[in-house]
C-alpha cells in the first residue's frame, strides 16, 4: 500500500509542472495585450509601455515562467492585473464558495444517483427501471444554464419556495447544487444500476444465497462493496466535471466562485489571475484523482498489486 | 426633434407620479435597505483608477463632485458653493462649502481637494479616465481653507462638465496614501453613503452616512433615510429580472424584452430616460478596403433602414440616431436628422455602381473579380447582436455579404485600436460633446477611441477649437460644423439611441431619476 | 481494468435480434437516423429560409405558418431547428473524430512502444486531464478566437485523454497475453498484431466512448455559446439559439423550448444508443470508463 501511494504521489510533480507550463504558454500565446486592456480606452502608448515594464511583461517568456513557478512555490501567485489584489487573496475569497457548491453537488449526486441506481437494479419491475433511467437521462441531457434558469423560474419565482439572490445558507444552495449535480447523478445512477446487476449475477453471490444468508444482507454487504468500485471512479471523474460545471452555474445563480472568475480572467488576459486559478484547480483535481485511486486500492486489493 | 432633456425628464417624472401614485405625502420612514443589481463587478472602487462603468455609477452614492447638474441639466453647487473663471478661461476658482467631512471624519479643506486632484493627475496613479477629465491642468492651488484654484495651460471648454463626472469626485487622498492598494477595496469619500463591505463576486454594501448634510439642490439636505445600499453582482440578467419580480431587488435596469411585461403588471414605478450617448453605430475603418472609398460608406448609409432595426432589436424603445451625438447631450444639432443620408435604396445602388461595384453571379456585388465581403466586429451584447443580424440581412439584399464576429470587450478594443477590422459596432455613454474629440481627433488613432483611423487636419482643427472656445454660442456652432463634417465623410452609420428603463418596487418611495442616468436615492425610503 | 482478447465480432443478425429486444435502444437508433435524414434533407424540409428576417412576424407563437413560432428577429424557428440539426451532427462528429483520432493514435503508440515514449505521452495526457473541460475549451477559444470551428477544435482537444488512456490500456493488455507473446516469438510482425488483435479490441470501448462523447460535446458547445464564445450569429446552432432565448423565457417560451428539446433529444438518444452498444459489444466493459 505504501509503495502504491508513493508511486502515485511521485507523479504529482511532473504533472503539476506540465500543467503550469501549459497554462502559461496558452495564455501568453493569445493575442491581446493585458496592459492595454487594463488601462482601457483612454490610455496612451507610453502609458501602456510603462505598465508592461512594471508588470514584467516585456521580459522573455522563460524568465516570466520561472519567476511564476518560483513565487508560486512560496504561495505568491502574483497580483491580478485587473483588480491589483494578490491573486492568492482573490482565489481565497472565492474558493470556499466553489468548494461548498461542488461538495454539495457531489453529495447530492451520490445520494440521488446511488439511490436511484440501486432502486432500479433491485426492484424487479421493468417499469420502475425504465422510469428511473428516464429521469436520470433527462438530467444528463440538458445544458446546465437552461436547467438552472428553468429551476429558478419554477421553484423561486412561480412557487416561491426558494430565494434567488441569497448566497448564504442551505436554502440558497439547493437550486444551484441540484442543477450542477443533475448530470453527475444521472451517470452515477446508471453506473450503479449496471454494477449492481452485474455483481448480482456473479458466482459468489449465488454462493452466499445458497448458504442461506438473508437477501438484504447479501445485497448490502457483498454487492454494494463490489459495485462501488466503478462508482468511485466515476465520482472522481465527475468531481472534476462538477468543478467545471460550476463555471456556468455560478454565473446563472450569481454565486461568487472561482468559475466565473476564471472566465473573466481568461477573457481579460489577466495572466496572473488565470494562471493562479488554473493552477489551484488543477492541483485540486490531481489530489482528487489520487484520493480516488487510493480509495480504489482500499476497496479492491487486486488493484494495488498491478 | 428639438426635445430638450429637461422636458423629457419632467414629463416622465410627472407621468410616473400620476400613474403609480407612488409620490407619497407621508413622512419618509427611516431604515431599511435598497438592493440594486449589476451584471458587472467593479475592478476597483477607487474612482481614479477604475476602468469599469459600474464603478462610476456607485461613486454617485459614495462621493460628491465639486459641481453637479440639477434635474434640468444646469450646473448647481455641490461641494463647491460657487465658482468663477477668468476671462481667458485659464484660471478656475472654487469656493468650498463649510462643514463637509469625509467618511473617516477628516474635514474637507481646500488642501484636501488639491490633494485629491493632484492624485488623479499624478503619473504614479496611472489613472485611465479620471486624470484625463480635468484636462490640461498646469497647477492646483489651495488658497486658505476654502478656496481652490485650478490653472489650465489652455482653455478647456469641457472642464466644468467633466467635473460633474462621478469619477472626478473628491476622495480622501490621505486615506488613499495610507491604504495604498487597499483604498480600491475601502474607498473614502464624502457622499450620502459610506463604504461598508465588499464580498468578492457577491455584493458590495454601503451604509448610510449620518453626517451628510451637503446634497446638491435636487435632494433633501440631510442624510439618506435608508440604512443600507446593497449592490448584488448578478451576471445573468434573466436572473436579475426574476429576482426583481420576486421582490429581492428594489431597483431594476429593465432589459427591453421585459419592459412591456413589467409595465403591464401595473405595480412598479417606471422611469425612462434617453441614453446620453449613441447606443449603437456602425463605424468604418477608413484605412481598409472596401471602406477607403467615401462613396461606399455613403452608400451603406443609404442602404441601411434604421427604423426596422429600432423596432426589432430594441422593441422600438428608443430613437433612431442620425449623427455622432444624441439629442440628450448638449451640443446636439437638431438639424442633423434632416441633413443625414436617408434610407434610399436607389441612391445606394447608384453610389455602389459609381464606385465600381457591379452585380455578379448570385446577385452578389463584385469589383475586379472580388466580391463585396466584409466582417463586422462586435461585442456579444444582446441588442448589438440582434442589430447586426438585421443589418446583415438588409445588406444581403444589396448583394453585400457581411460576416459577424463577436469578441469579448477587452479583446475587441485591442483589435480595433490596432486597425485590424473593416468595420465594427460600437456605442457610448458620455455627458458632454467632448466625446467627439475622443472618437475623431487623429491623436487618438491607435491609442484611444478613434477606431475609424481617420486623420484629417481640418476636422482636428474644428475639434480643438471646440475644446478651447469659451463662448457657448460659438461652441454650439463649432459642434454643428463638426457633426455635419462627420456625416459628410460618412465615418459612421449611426443606428439607435436606446431609452433606458428603470423599474422600482412599490415599497420604495422617493427614488428619482437624474438626467445623467442614475437613480437618486437620498430621498428614498422603504415602506 | 482488464479487457479480454476480442471474441469474433457478433454477426449483424445477432445484433439485430438484440436490438429488437430492447425497444428503447431501437427507438433511439431510429430517432438518430431520423435526425441524420433531417439534416441531409434540410433544404427540402425547411419551410422557410432560416436566415430570412420577417419583420412583421417577430416573436410569433407557434401557428400553422410557423409551427415552432418565430424568434426575436422574425425568423422561423422550425427551419432554424432543422438546419441546426446539421450543425449539431457536425459538432458531434468533428469533435469526436478529433478526440478519437488523436487520442487513439497516442494511446496505441504509448502502449506499443512503452518506455520513455509511453511515460511522456501519458504524462501529457495527465496534464490535459487536469484541466476542467470547459476551462480548456475556454482557453483554446480565447487563443484562437470565438467561432464554431474553434469551439469544435477546443472541445475535441479536451476529449483526447480519455481515448488515449483507453487505447493504451487495451494495447497493453493485448500485448502482454501469452498468445501474443507466442505469436511474436514465432515471427508475426508488429503491424499484423496491431491490426488483427489490438484494433478489434479497441473498437468496442471506443464506440461506446464516442457515442457518449458526442452528447457531451453538444452540451459543452452549448455552454460555450452561453458564454458568447461558440457559434457566431446568425448560425442556427441549437446552443446559441437557446442562449439567445434566455431574455425571452417568460414572454416567448417557444424560442427556447424547441432548440432545447433538440439538444435533449439528440443527447438522450446518443446516450441510450451508447448504453445498448456497450451491452452488446462487451458487458464487462461497463467499468472501462
Amino acid at each position: 500500500m505504501g509503495q502504491f501511494l508513493i508511486r502515485r504521489l511521485a507523479l504529482l510533480v511532473p504533472t503539476l509542472g506540465g500543467v503550469t507550463l501549459a497554462v502559461f504558454l496558452m495564455l501568453h500565446l493569445t493575442p491581446g495585450d493585458p496592459a492595454q486592456i487594463m488601462l482601457g480606452e483612454f490610455a496612451s502608448g507610453a502609458e501602456v509601455q510603462r505598465l508592461r515594464r512594471e508588470l514584467g511583461l516585456d521580459q522573455p517568456l522563460l524568465v516570466q515562467y520561472v519567476r511564476f513557478v518560483g513565487r508560486a512555490l512560496h504561495g505568491d501567485l502574483g497580483v491580478s492585473i485587473r483588480s491589483r489584489r494578490p491573486v492568492a487573496r482573490e482565489i481565497a475569497d472565492r474558493l470556499p464558495a466553489t468548494v461548498t457548491l461542488t461538495a454539495s453537488a457531489v453529495a447530492v449526486a451520490v445520494a440521488a444517483g446511488v439511490t436511484l441506481g440501486t432502486l432500479a437494479a433491485v426492484v424487479r419491475s421493468p417499469l420502475v427501471d425504465s422510469l428511473v433511467m428516464a429521469v436520470a437521462l433527462v438530467g444528463l441531457s440538458m445544458p446546465t444554464f437552461w436547467s438552472g434558469l428553468l429551476l429558478i423560474l419554477v421553484f423561486a419565482l412561480s412557487l416561491r419556495w426558494l430565494p434567488i439572490t441569497e448566497t448564504a445558507g442551505v436554502r440558497a444552495l439547493i437550486l444551484p447544487a441540484v442543477t450542477l449535480a443533475a448530470p453527475a447523478a444521472a451517470v452515477l445512477a446508471r453506473i450503479t444500476r449496471s454494477s449492481i446487476l452485474e455483481v448480482l449475477q456473479q458466482n459468489f453471490v449465488q454462493t452466499a444465497r445458497a448458504k442461506g444468508l438473508v437477501e438484504r444482507r447479501v445485497v448490502v454487504v457483498h454487492v454494494l462493496r463490489n459495485a462501488l468500485v466503478p462508482v468511485l471512479t466515476i465520482v472522481g471523474l465527475q468531481a472534476g466535471g462538477l468543478l467545471a460545471g460550476a463555471v456556468i452555474v455560478e454565473s446563472v445563480f450569481a454565486r461568487p466562485g472561482l468559475g466565473r472568475l476564471a472566465v473573466t480572467a481568461i477573457l481579460a488576459r489577466d495572466f496572473p489571475l488565470a494562471q493562479g486559478i488554473v493552477l489551484v484547480v488543477a492541483v485540486m483535481y490531481v489530489f482528487v484523482n489520487v484520493a480516488v485511486d487510493v480509495g480504489y486500492g482500499l476497496l479492491d486489493p487486486r488493484i494495488r498489486y498491478r | 426633434m428639438g426635445r430638450t432633456l429637461a422636458r423629457l425628464a419632467l414629463t416622465v417624472l410627472a407621468a410616473a407620479a400620476l400613474a403609480s401614485g407612488a409620490v407619497s405625502q407621508a413622512q419618509p420612514r427611516p431604515g431599511g435597505e435598497i438592493v440594486l443589481a449589476s451584471t458587472e463587478e467593479p475592478d476597483t472602487l477607487d474612482p481614479q483608477r477604475t476602468s469599469t462603468a459600474v464603478t462610476g455609477l456607485l461613486m454617485r452614492y459614495l462621493g460628491d463632485t465639486l459641481v453637479a447638474k440639477d434635474l434640468a441639466g444646469q450646473y448647481t453647487p455641490a461641494l463647491a458653493r460657487s465658482w468663477s473663471v477668468s476671462r481667458d478661461g485659464l484660471v478656475w476658482t472654487f469656493q468650498l462649502r463649510e462643514g463637509v467631512r469625509f467618511h473617516d471624519g477628516a474635514p474637507l479643506t481646500a488642501a484636501a481637494v488639491k490633494a485629491s486632484i493632484d492624485r488623479a493627475l499624478a503619473p504614479e496613479t496611472k489613472s485611465p479616465i479620471a486624470g484625463a477629465l480635468f484636462g490640461p491642468v498646469s497647477l492646483v492651488q489651495a488658497v486658505g481653507d476654502r478656496t481652490v484654484v485650478i490653472r489650465l495651460k489652455e482653455p478647456f471648454a469641457p472642464f466644468l462638465d467633466n467635473l460633474t463626472d462621478p469619477r472626478a469626485m473628491v476622495i480622501d487622498a490621505q486615506a488613499a496614501q495610507q491604504l495604498r492598494e487597499q483604498f480600491g477595496r475601502k474607498p473614502v469619500g464624502t457622499g450620502p453613503f459610506r463604504f461598508q463591505e465588499w464580498r468578492s463576486a457577491d455584493r458590495i454594501v454601503f451604509a448610510r452616512n449620518p453626517e451628510y448634510r451637503w446634497a446638491p439642490a435636487y435632494a433633501h439636505a440631510g442624510p439618506p433615510y435608508v440604512e443600507r445600499l446593497v449592490v448584488r453582482i448578478m451576471p445573468e440578467s434573466a436572473a436579475q429580472v426574476a429576482a426583481f419580480e420576486r421582490g429581492e431587488l428594489s431597483v431594476l435596469s429593465v432589459p427591453p424584452p421585459d419592459v412591456k411585461r413589467l409595465q403591464a403588471a401595473g405595480k412598479y414605478t417606471f422611469f425612462s430616460f434617453l441614453r446620453k450617448g449613441v447606443g449603437l453605430f456602425l463605424e468604418f475603418n477608413v484605412t481598409r478596403e472596401p471602406f477607403t472609398d467615401l462613396r461606399v460608406r455613403r452608400a451603406l448609409n443609404h442602404a441601411i433602414e434604421k427604423q426596422s432595426i429600432l423596432q426589432i432589436a430594441l422593441e422600438g424603445l428608443g430613437e433612431v440616431a442620425y449623427g455622432p451625438l444624441p439629442p440628450s447631450i448638449w451640443g446636439y444639432w437638431a438639424g442633423i436628422a434632416g441633413y443625414a443620408p436617408r434610407y434610399d435604396p436607389a441612391r445606394a445602388k447608384a453610389l455602389l455602381a459609381e464606385a465600381g461595384w457591379r452585380p455578379g453571379p448570385g446577385g452578389l456585388l463584385q469589383k475586379d473579380g472580388k466580391p463585396f465581403q466584409f466582417t463586422l466586429y462586435t461585442a456579444p451584447i444582446d441588442t448589438w447582436l440582434r442589430s447586426a443580424q438585421i443589418v446583415q440581412a438588409q445588406l444581403r439584399a444589396f448583394g453585400i455579404q457581411m460576416g459577424i464576429q463577436s469578441f469579448e470587450f477587452g479583446t475587441l478594443l485591442a483589435k480595433l485600436r490596432a486597425g485590424e477590422h473593416q468595420a465594427e459596432f460600437m456605442g457610448y455613454t458620455y455627458t458632454s460633446p467632448d466625446i467627439l474629440y475622443l472618437w475623431f481627433h487623429s491623436a487618438n488613432v491607435g491609442t484611444g477611441l478613434a477606431f475609424s483611423h481617420y486623420k484629417d487636419p481640418v476636422l482636428d482643427r474644428l475639434i480643438v477649437a471646440s475644446r478651447t472656445e469659451t463662448s457657448p454660442k460659438r461652441r454650439l456652432e463649432l459642434y454643428r460644423d463638426i457633426q455635419k463634417y462627420i456625416v459628410d465623410r460618412a465615418l459612421w452609420v449611426p443606428l439607435w439611441i436606446n431609452t433606458n428603463y428603470v423599474a422600482v418596487q412599490p415599497t420604495v418611495v422617493g427614488a428619482k431619476i437624474h438626467p445623467d442616468g442614475f437613480v437618486i436615492l437620498n430621498d428614498a425610503s422603504v415602506r | 481494468m482488464l479487457a479480454e482478447i476480442a471474441r469474433p465480432r457478433p454477426p449483424a443478425a445477432f445484433a439485430w435480434r438484440r436490438l429488437r429486444r430492447r425497444p428503447v435502444a431501437a427507438l433511439s437508433a431510429l430517432v438518430l437516423a431520423g435526425l441524420v435524414v433531417v439534416a441531409a434533407a434540410a433544404p427540402v424540409l425547411a419551410p422557410h429560409d432560416p436566415y430570412a428576417l420577417i419583420p412583421a412576424s417577430v416573436l410569433r407563437p407557434p401557428s400553422p405558418r410557423f409551427p415552432f413560432g418565430t424568434d426575436d428577429l422574425g425568423r422561423d424557428i422550425l427551419s432554424r431547428v432543422i438546419y441546426g440539426t446539421r450543425i449539431s451532427l457536425e459538432i458531434g462528429l468533428v469533435t469526436v473524430t478529433i478526440a478519437l483520432g488523436a487520442g487513439t493514435t497516442i494511446g496505441l503508440v504509448a502502449g506499443y512502444y512503452g518506455g520513455p515514449v509511453d511515460a511522456l505521452l501519458m504524462a501529457s495526457m495527465e496534464v490535459l486531464l487536469a484541466f476542467p473541460q470547459i476551462l480548456l475549451a475556454l482557453a483554446v477559444v480565447a487563443m484562437l478566437g470565438p467561432s464554431l470551428a474553434n469551439a469544435m477544435i477546443a472541445v475535441g482537444i479536451s476529449g483526447v485523454p480519455v481515448y488515449a488512456r483507453t487505447a493504451r490500456g487495451v494495447t497493453l493488455s493485448v500485448l502482454t497475453t501469452d498468445y501474443i507473446q507466442a505469436a511474436r516469438a514465432l515471427g508475426a510482425s508488429d503491424g499484423r498484431i496491431l491490426v488483427r488483435h489490438v484494433v478489434p479490441n479497441i473498437l468496442a470501448p471506443i464506440v461506446v466512448l464516442a457515442t457518449a462523447g458526442m452528447g457531451i460535446s453538444l452540451l459543452v458547445a452549448a455552454g460555450l455559446s452561453y458564454l458568447g464564445l461558440g457559434a457566431q450569429p446568425p448560425l442556427p446552432e441549437w446552443g446559441a439559439m437557446l442562449s439567445a432565448a434566455r431574455a425571452y423565457l417568460r414572454s416567448a417560451w417557444w424560442m427556447a423550448t424547441f432548440p432545447g428539446l433538440g439538444i435533449m433529444v439528440m443527447v438522450l438518444c446518443l446516450n441510450l444508443l451508447g448504453d445498448w452498444l456497450r451491452d452488446l459489444l462487451d458487458p464487462r466493459l461497463r467499468t472501462a470508463l
